[in-house]
């Protein structure tokens, strides 16, 4: 490798300077971006219904049980529904909306080709409204975020297509230079989630192929390997890419480290690819590809803690923030609990503690930490410092923004303990033959209605955040000069090294 | 360019390995499974699945179940699935061979089904699971599942697979509850799941 040059460690320059050149690339990527953001939000809403609908069904079968004559509400599709609806509605668009916005700006390049992403949007948002319409509708293919039936995949896919042929040209285009560490992260999210989607789904979800589809269990093998590599090589890396963006810049300061950026990156890779079978521990698979996942999600402790080192020095040297610390307060937290989910993914891989844990609550606990605590807390300070700017309108209201935050972060956290402590008492139920799965059932009862009032905390946080959103977008103040925004949404600071 | 070709090959190797093993190669090595011929008895295991069963796998998949149910055996030093009476011993690759659709899962908020048909052969049990869960078990958080069924009015002799329900969920007189199609299917696959022959690689543990 070549010594670092600066500009690989620190954010690019002020907008301010060099106003013309800037803004015309951000307003050429402006329409896309504020389209996959708003449709973000509007899906974060309807999976919130839908997660608060499953949640109550959960406890209450016998109150709901009206709802049984309705096939589109039973569980068993709501709860899928919901799931989908949160990681391909809410956390993929804003994830795309923010890798659009991020290389253009990173590349800075504006090529005449935004109706590329402009159409990807709207493919896009079909699909997932398809998509979730088939589940409820009883099209779905019962494979845990692979549910979509093959035409949405299809839809997806073409429009991932056109975000990434954009892309392609965005960083053929670049000026010549370094590479900042946000691009090496989305360089991998898309090329991996392109990879892995296709695969999975083609070989799961294509019925009657040549190919063929995938053969008894090697369809679970697939099934694991897809879920991590969305979760780890899709979200996770586009959450972490908008993190190594903004938080040097609050800070105002250069990455700390350059080395541990490339430790954490390159050894996150394989162990994100590798990692995917823990969720089949003791299944009908070789030892080796359950160990292999063992070893992956252990070292993957590696790359999660260089990570959480790097955030760590470069704020902790700042004297003092700049921009936002709404925004900043959610970006820092999300990426302190991207640390804390690896450390509960590396637990729950080991095979002494798996065993307790796996087909428990647990798992969805975690799960929900990775996706609400990490991935949709950094995209909340994402779009508090992205969308006033790109609308050129001030966050007003700044106490709904405020309530949000704590509505969230109460929310997640009695979700995460609630399932956490039910998942193991569960656990420990099953684990004993002695205790009858009903008993397991009564004993979950309270937990299954504090996970209602979780959900129920969760719900108001994401509502407020739209009404916070839709309120910058709708109120007519608009800011007319430009030391004005810089008060409270993204201060576009220049990263000075001394 | 030079960092964006590095970067490529890095992520593409590391990549590649990852879906070379974890996705070509079970792919290749479970296409080529063969039942297993019993060298003193003659007997094939495991036999193939009757075609309702891969119709009663779509419902099963449609409605979710797979959200609370599970469908595999761990050993018996991994869990007290063989205990609980889930099955005999742990299941294998082989168990799985001629499912055009398999459903792990990774939830027990039920019952672990590998082995559902072994323990319940009964059509009218599962229909009145369905039909009305708490009926059979009263703390269950299982939801009912009545779309898979009808009330109709009753024409000369009762169905045959009119359900036989007595209290709260009995339908009004002179009528009868029926499966669906849909119904009918989803319990022909649970009566199908049986994986209750011997096969060498995974012998049954000692008591």
């Amino acid at each position: 490798m070549n010594q670092p040059t600066f500009s690989e460690t620190v954010p690019p320059k002020d907008l301010a300077s060099e106003p013309r050149e800037l803004q015309s690339v951000e307003r050429s990527v402006r329409l896309p971006v504020l389209i996959f953001l708003g449709s973000a939000v509007f899906w974060l809403l309807v999976s919130s219904c839908l997660g608060l609908l499953a949640s109550a069904e959960c406890h209450l079968p016998h109150s709901l049980a009206m709802l049984s004559n309705f096939p589109w509400l039973t569980f068993g599709r709501v709860f899928p529904a919901f799931q989908n609806a949160l990681v391909y509605g809410w956390l993929s668009s804003a994830g795309i909306g923010v890798v659009i916005w991020l290389l253009s700006r990173l590349c800075n390049t504006a090529p005449q080709t935004a109706y590329l992403p402009v159409l990807s949007a709207v493919t896009w948002n079909i699909g997932v409204g398809a998509g979730v319409l088939s589940i409820l509708d009883g099209a779905g293919n019962g494979r845990e975020l692979l549910d979509f039936p093959f035409y949405v995949a299809f839809l997806l896919l073409l429009a991932f297509l056109l975000v990434g042929i954009w892309a392609v040209l965005v960083i053929w285009n670049r000026e010549s230079g370094s590479v900042y560490i946000s691009e090496w992260y989305i360089f991998a999210a898309l090329l991996c989630f392109a990879w892995s989607y296709t695969t999975a789904n083609i070989l799961l979800n294509l019925s009657q192929t040549s190919i063929g589809s995938a053969p008894g269990v090697s369809q679970g093998a697939i099934q694991a390997w897809y879920e991590k590599n969305l979760f780890g090589l899709w979200l996770t890396p586009i959450a972490l890419a908008a993190a190594y963006y903004l938080i040097p810049k609050f800070a105002g300061k250069p990455v700390y480290s350059y080395k541990l950026a490339l430790l954490g990156f390159w050894a996150w890779i394989p162990c994100a690819a590798f990692g995917g079978l823990t969720m089949f521990i003791g299944g009908p698979y070789p030892a080796w590809m359950v160990t292999i996942g063992i070893v992956a999600s252990v070292l993957a402790l590696i790359p999660v803690l260089a990570v959480a080192a790097n955030f760590h020095m470069t704020t902790r040297t700042a004297t003092e923030l700049r921009g936002s610390s709404l925004a900043f307060r959610f970006v820092t937290l999300g990426a302190m609990m991207f640390t804390f989910y690896g450390f509960e993914a590396a637990a729950n891989s080991l095979r002494s503690i798996g065993q307790f844990t796996e087909f428990t609550l647990v798992v969805l606990g975690q799960n929900h930490l990775f996706l609400y605590g990490f991935c949709s807390l950094i995209l909340f300070g994402v779009f508090y410092s992205l969308v006033p700017r790109l609308l050129n309108r001030q966050l007003i209201f700044e106490g709904l923004a405020n309530f949000h935050f704590w509505a969230s972060v109460a929310g997640f956290t009695l979700l995460w303990f609630d399932l956490t402590m039910g998942g193991l008492i569960q656990g420990f139920g099953l684990q004993d033959a002695k205790v009858s799965m009903d008993s397991i059932s009564d004993l979950l009862k309270p937990f299954l209605q504090l996970q209602s009032v979780a959900v129920l905390i969760v719900f108001v946080a994401n509502a407020t955040f739209a009404i916070a959103m839709v309120l910058v977008a709708l109120l007519p103040y608009r800011v007319r000069n430009g030391t004005e925004i810089s008060r409270t949404s993204l201060e576009e600071t220049e990263v000075t090294v001394a | 360019m030079k960092r964006f070709i590095t970067l490529f090959f890095g992520v593409f190797a590391l990549f590649g390995a990852s879906w070379l093993s974890l996705v070509a190669n079970p792919y290749l090595t479970f296409t080529t499974i063969q039942p297993n011929k019993d060298p003193n008895t003659g007997v094939v295991a495991p036999q193939g699945n009757p075609g309702t069963a891969d119709q009663g796998a779509r419902v099963f998949a449609a409605n979710g179940c797979v959200y609370c149910h599970s469908q595999f055996v761990r050993d018996k030093n991994e869990g007290a699935d063989i205990d609980r009476g889930w099955g005999k011993r742990r299941t294998v690759a082989r168990d799985y061979m001629f499912d055009r659709y398999v459903f792990l899962g990774n939830s027990r908020l039920g019952a672990d089904l590998t082995n559902i048909g072994v323990r319940q052969a009964d059509p009218q049990w599962f229909y009145r699971l369905l039909y009305d869960p708490q009926s059979l078990h009263p703390a269950s958080v299982m939801p009912a599942f009545r779309y898979l069924f009808r009330t109709q009015r009753i024409t000369g002799q009762v169905s045959s697979d009119a359900l036989k329900l007595d209290g709260r969920s009995a339908p009004p007189g002179g009528y009868e509850i029926v499966p669906t199609e849909e119904g009918k299917a989803i319990v022909a696959y649970l009566i199908s799941l049986k994986r209750n022959y011997a096969l060498p690689e995974a012998p049954e543990p000692a008591e």
